[in-house]
């Protein structure tokens, strides 16, 4: 068994051995053939070669060719254009040959993931490997998925009874951590075996004919996760708890099992970038805050009464928590305590907390009334501050993409008009989906951006004298890839 | 967050040629030395040529977000080293069976000193990413602890804490490997 001087000069030879390795060749050819003759893309990431689409949308002659063999074939194809990129990936989907929103698209605009007669040079769009969407673009970048391949995924909330307060409000789009992009909503009985009269919260990956049962309508779920394993993990309760009798579920495809104590009563949960499960509860009967992660099935608890409002994975420790006492806990795997960071006044509104890749913090936070802001922190250059061209009250952060974009957008619940999302890249804003109003959202690893949103609009807010105002409108699920440029520069 | 104007800003060379020359002509100048560092953070010169090449498509796409040029390297050699820390985490869900032919051995290796790479590599890649990183980044004779602080974007307090219990697990997991003796 090797001391700690052994080990010492072990390591010492295995770095020495691998850093004494030049470069090869063949890497300077390879760093050499990067394209370097278009300007780069601050915001895109290599999701689907996304700066070759831009550059390809920005080209006159590939929109006439596509426009071109539309008319001919009768199908939205395009076609690819001679171009010094050798491994050209162009979408066969292109609704419009102009880069605007088209909220009105024609019916033909429809294009599968087996299209059958193809043009020899087009390559599909595939938005979701191993699932036959069939969905229709919008404007560059923004499509509209009509079916996954075994269900329609545009629903009327109208058919089911539901008031816009209970089904749209609780959809769920969760992408999980392999992957697969799972839908959560309300069905009615005859939806799913095992349901009650009045339906029941249920759940699906997108491609597969399952529906799952959740449990009933008079359930709620809070944070819900998808593992690498495809197992979902989800904070369920009862809607009449106050937050305050969940239990953590796990779901590894043949059935739920509990996974907290009857005393345990579930907060808030995170995956870190590990797999590893974490989560906060509230301990009775002592009515202490604790937070752990999951270990061979057990607890190890390793923050206490640090009064945790969120959690989210942090990659560069297991999981960061906010908390009411104005900062940010940081909690490793294996037991150090971590950091804290005090928020310095910034505080947390709307509870919402997210990370980047980079290990930069961002969230919302309202200094004073009727001022929002966008707050990033980071170890490295600290506090920023950014004013966004319009008003962030409502908004909540949707995700961070892994090129660095905040995706953003107004909570229904929380405001009347339907701007669709916003995304800012660290120095510019841009909008997408201009007049719809999204309900759920979640990011892909790649950098896409899914959701589930209604056109037109909506009013959530109970008028003096009757019931929540409701301007009903279907429920449709949305993918923005990383390189679709946006509906117009907010700036 | 916004650079002052005094700073030469990458991004700021509107000229499309220029800011290609530009990259092109930084990218020659550190490639060998963040494939050095590359090679030492993941041990396996295949993958961290591959991590290289991706840390440079990564920093020509952002490249507008690159202040100044006399940061180049500190910025990019942070890219490579997140670049490494996405394939160690994506690499800890493959099941490694041959560590042999990760290591190209030579024949003057000793048999003692194979078998003692061969556990020092097992355990080093049971350990989660940032404790690998750590660790070998800390025998780098080159690289002084406020270096490794500046390549992982933490304090150097934390560099020093997160070394010591990383290091801590990586003697667990070797006494692990090696088993009773």
């Amino acid at each position: 068994m090797m001391n700690d001087h052994e080990l010492d000069l072990a390591l010492e030879r295995l770095v020495a051995e691998h850093k004494g390795i030049p470069a090869p060749r063949t890497l300077h050819e390879r760093v050499w053939a990067i394209p370097t003759s278009t300007p780069p893309i601050v915001r895109r990431s290599s999701w689907l070669g996304g700066s070759r689409f831009a550059t390809l949308f920005r080209a006159t002659g590939l929109l006439v060719g596509a426009v071109i063999i539309a008319l001919a074939g009768g199908l939205l194809f395009s076609a690819a254009q001679p171009s010094p990129v050798p491994d050209l990936v162009v979408p066969t989907a292109i609704a419009s040959a102009t880069p605007r929103v088209t909220v009105e698209p024609s019916p033909s605009a429809l294009a599968t993931s087996a299209p059958t007669d193809a043009p020899e040079n087009t390559v599909q769009t595939d938005l979701l490997p191993g699932v036959d969407l069939e969905y229709e673009e919008l404007s560059p970048g923004v499509f509209r998925v009509v079916s996954d391949g075994v269900r329609e995924l545009t629903w009327d909330p109208a058919d089911g009874g539901y008031g816009w307060g209970e089904g749209p409000a609780r959809l769920r789009t969760v992408v999980g951590r392999d992957g697969s992009v799972w839908q959560f909503k309300e069905v009615g009985a005859d939806e799913v075996a095992g349901c009650r009269d009045d339906g029941c919260l249920a759940f699906y990956r997108l491609g597969d004919p399952a529906i799952r049962h959740l449990g009933p309508r008079y359930f709620r779920w809070g944070d819900v996760e998808i593992g690498a394993d495809g197992v979902v993990w989800a904070v369920v309760g009862r809607l009449d708890d106050d937050g305050l009798g969940a239990e953590l579920r796990s779901f590894d495809g043949d059935g739920w099992t509990r996974q907290t104590a009857n005393r345990m009563k579930a907060v808030r949960l995170a995956l870190d970038a590990d797999g590893a499960v974490w989560l906060s509860w509230f301990k009775l009967p002592a009515a202490r805050t604790l937070v752990g992660h999951l270990v061979d099935g057990e607890w190890d608890v390793l923050g206490r009464d640090v009064e945790p409002e969120t959690l989210v994975a942090d990659p560069d420790y297991g999981v960061t928590v906010a908390n009411t006492d104005g900062g940010l806990h940081r909690l490793g795997a294996l037991g150090n305590a971590g950091d804290f960071v005090s928020l310095d006044g910034t505080a947390l509104a709307g509870l919402e907390l997210m990370v980047g890749d980079d290990g930069g913090y961002w969230w919302l936070s309202s200094p004073q009334p009727d001022t929002w802001q966008l707050v990033r922190y980071d170890d490295t250059d600290g506090w920023s501050t950014y004013d966004a061209p319009m008003d962030l009250r409502g908004y909540r952060i949707g995700g961070v993409s892994r090129g660095g974009e905040v995706w953003l957008y107004r909570d229904p619940l929380n405001g009347t008009r339907c701007e669709g999302v916003v995304a800012f890249d660290g120095s510019s804003w841009s909008r997408y989906m201009q007049g719809y109003c999204p309900f759920a959202m979640d990011l892909g690893q790649e950098g896409s951006v899914w959701l589930q949103a209604t056109l037109g609009e909506i009013d959530l807010h109970e008028p003096e004298d009757g019931p929540i105002a409701v301007e009903p409108g279907l429920i449709e699920t949305f993918v923005i890839a990383p390189w679709a440029p946006g509906d117009a520069s907010m700036e | 967050m916004r650079p002052s104007a005094s700073e030469v800003q990458a991004g700021g060379l509107t000229d499309d040629a220029s800011r290609s020359t530009a990259f092109r002509q930084l990218s020659e100048r550190h490639l060998d030395r963040s494939y050095r560092l590359a090679n030492v953070i993941l041990r396996d010169p295949s993958e961290a040529e591959d991590a290289v090449h991706d840390a440079f498509v990564t920093a020509w796409r952002k490249w507008d977000s690159l202040r100044d040029l006399a940061r180049f390297e500190a910025w990019f050699r942070r890219i490579v080293v997140n670049t490494c820390r996405d394939r160690l985490r994506r690499r800890a869900r493959v099941t490694v069976t041959d560590l042999a032919q990760h290591h190209s051995l030579s024949a003057a290796d000793h048999a003692s000193r194979v078998d003692e790479r061969v556990l020092l590599e097992g355990a080093l890649r049971s350990l989660k990413p940032d404790d690998q990183i750590l660790i070998v980044l800390r025998y780098d004779r080159d690289l002084r602890l406020d270096d490794i602080a500046g390549l992982l974007g933490i304090p150097t307090g934390t560099v020093k804490r997160r070394l010591h219990d990383a290091h801590g697990r990586l003697r667990r997991a070797l006494e692990r490997s090696e088993g009773p003796r």
